[in-house]
């Protein structure tokens, strides 16, 4: 297995984004919090999106789950650790959440209005009740990993908890950024693009463990399934965020609009039009045709650029607007990431090592190892 | 007497795409295999050529699209202009839906359609018909059918009987 050189990288990455991220919070004067709330999006979104997709695969149970199954296990299990780093996001609302601010709230008729849902002890107790439920979740998805029959009842009523409890989740910590905007679709795009960003990552994992008794069931079918799994979540990628798109363009109302003002002015729009491409236009077309789908290689390198892109999305969801009005890189934008990444990478593989990569537990495996 | 080719029924799945495999490796190239189920693996035992239809279902979207956009752009910039809401005439995000609609329903016609020609359908008679017992093709009976326009055709017979088929049928044209 690569992982060693993988907890290297993931450890080397961690200690650099540390530094950075210490040098930028007292030697600049740039607020580090956004850049943290960011890395946090990141680091959530593969932990949570993990659970979304194992219960995808309970309700399916199809070749492509479990290749990437025990990844996706692993990376649900450090969800403890996203608890942990969530932490920091509470120490640093009153930088984030304008609502937080007990003058402006004064001030202000629309937030006075919200502020029964948008108060800080609320807002910490719905953080706790998130985690309590997704937690729930990947410890019965992990615990009853060999008992289909068990999970499979849970899977479907626990899909739909997954999206209630990461559409609330959405609101609050990164939609919330703009208190008087609101979006119903906002949720779902974080769905969306967690599922997304989870199973690249999920590809780009199987790649590096496609030597190891994983390899029994990796063939060219089951990883063109994945393909084509990654090929109809960037297209629900670019249908929810068109959607929202088109009707708040359409409506065109001052309340509304300001979004899309504030990302396509002060310097936003290379952004918004790249991610257009890099997240939607160049992966669609490459993963349009059959091959790229078949070869794991090629699509474990699409996959990291996706993962990437991922974080550019974050960021450009996350900045523009109140928290960096005019577009810029700090320092602390490349080093929290970068910690966060690399403390939760060095988790993850630590993890993922626990046990064997195949799930012979699963009775459900032998059928498919037998399919034709 | 003129041959469609020969045909050898076998029990199984299994037993069919050995047959298709010893086949393609002996050299015969026109041949075809029925079966009342999807067997995976069997084309590429078969060593049919990848098929073209995506290219046909690729370009049919792409024109679709096109035509879509400039059917919106063409009435709605140049000839029926009308002042909606302020926006300008050539207002693109609200042309995507129309053009995205036709993406869809041009590919999946060229790909339904395309379907058929690629498969001559419909063909209301077929010379396999006239063998006794084929109908078994729909429910339990797997056959391999070696055309007579290949080149290899005078050992064919010779050669579907070396694989122990439950039977062989010369099939009239």
């Amino acid at each position: 297995m690569n992982l060693g050189r993988v907890r290297i990288v993931a450890g080397g990455a961690a200690a650099l984004g540390l530094v950075g991220t210490l040098i930028s919070a007292f030697a600049t004067d740039t607020s580090i919090w956004p850049s943290y709330l960011v890395a946090f999006l990141f680091c959530w979104g593969i932990a949570s999106g993990s659970v979304a997709l194992l219960l995808l695969h309970q309700l399916t149970a199809g070749g492509w789950g479990f290749l990437i199954q025990r990844p996706l296990e692993a990376a649900a299990k450090t969800l403890p650790l996203v608890l942990l780093m969530f932490v920091p996001v509470l120490i640093g609302m009153h930088d984030l959440y304008h609502w937080t601010h007990a003058e402006a709230v004064a001030a202000d008729p629309l937030l006075q209005h919200k502020a029964a849902y948008l108060n800080t002890p609320f807002f910490i107790g719905r953080a706790a009740l998130y985690f309590v439920v997704w937690m729930a979740l990947a410890f019965a998805l992990v615990k009853w990993s060999g008992r289909p029959s068990k999970l499979q009842k849970i899977a479907g009523i626990g899909l739909v908890i997954w999206v209630v409890t990461t559409t609330f989740a959405a609101f609050d910590w990164a939609m919330s950024l703009d208190p008087h905007w609101f979006s119903t679709i906002y949720g779902l795009i974080f769905v969306v693009g967690q599922a997304l960003g989870t199973l690249a990552f999920a590809i780009a994992v199987l790649f590096l463990v496609r030597g190891t008794d994983i390899a029994e069931l990796l063939n060219t079918k089951r990883t063109h399934d994945l393909g084509k799994l990654l090929f109809a979540f960037v297209m629900l990628w670019g249908y929810v965020n068109l959607s929202q798109f088109i009707i708040i363009w359409y409506g065109n109302l001052p309340e509304e609009i300001v979004w899309y003002v504030h990302r396509t002015e002060h310097g936003y729009q290379p952004i918004t039009v790249g991610l257009v491409f890099l997240q939607f236009v160049i992966p669609f077309f490459v993963l349009l045709s059959r091959r790229p789908k078949r070869r794991l290689g090629v699509l474990a390198i699409i996959a990291l650029g996706i993962l990437f892109v991922r974080l550019v999305d974050l960021f450009w969801m996350v900045m523009p607007g109140a928290l960096r009005p005019e577009a810029g890189l700090a320092l602390a934008d490349v080093a929290a990431p970068m910690m966060l990444a690399g403390i939760w990478l060095l988790a993850f593989t630590f993890l993922l090592g626990r046990r064997p990569l195949l799930n012979r537990e699963d009775p459900r495996l032998e059928e498919v190892l037998h399919a034709h | 007497m003129k041959l469609y080719g020969v045909l050898a029924e076998f029990s199984n799945a299994d037993r069919l795409i050995e047959a298709a495999d010893q086949a393609r490796q002996a050299g015969y190239a026109k041949m075809d295999a029925y079966s009342p189920i999807p067997v995976h693996g069997l084309s590429e035992a078969l060593g049919q050529p990848d098929t073209k239809l995506p290219w046909a279902v690729f370009a049919a979207g792409l024109m679709g699209g096109t035509g879509g956009y400039l059917l919106q752009w063409w009435t709605s910039t140049i000839d029926y202009p009308l002042n909606i809401g302020g926006r300008p005439f050539h207002s693109w995000p609200s042309f995507i839906p129309v053009t995205f609609e036709l993406i869809i329903l041009c590919a999946a016609f060229a790909a339904v359609f395309g379907l058929f020609i690629a498969n001559r359908l419909p063909k209301p008679h077929h010379p396999l018909f006239a063998v006794d017992g084929f109908e078994r093709a729909t429910r339990d009976r797997f056959y391999l059918c070696i055309e007579a326009d290949d080149p290899k055709f005078v050992e064919a017979r010779a050669f579907l009987e070396s694989l122990q088929p439950n039977q062989v049928w010369e099939v009239e044209a």
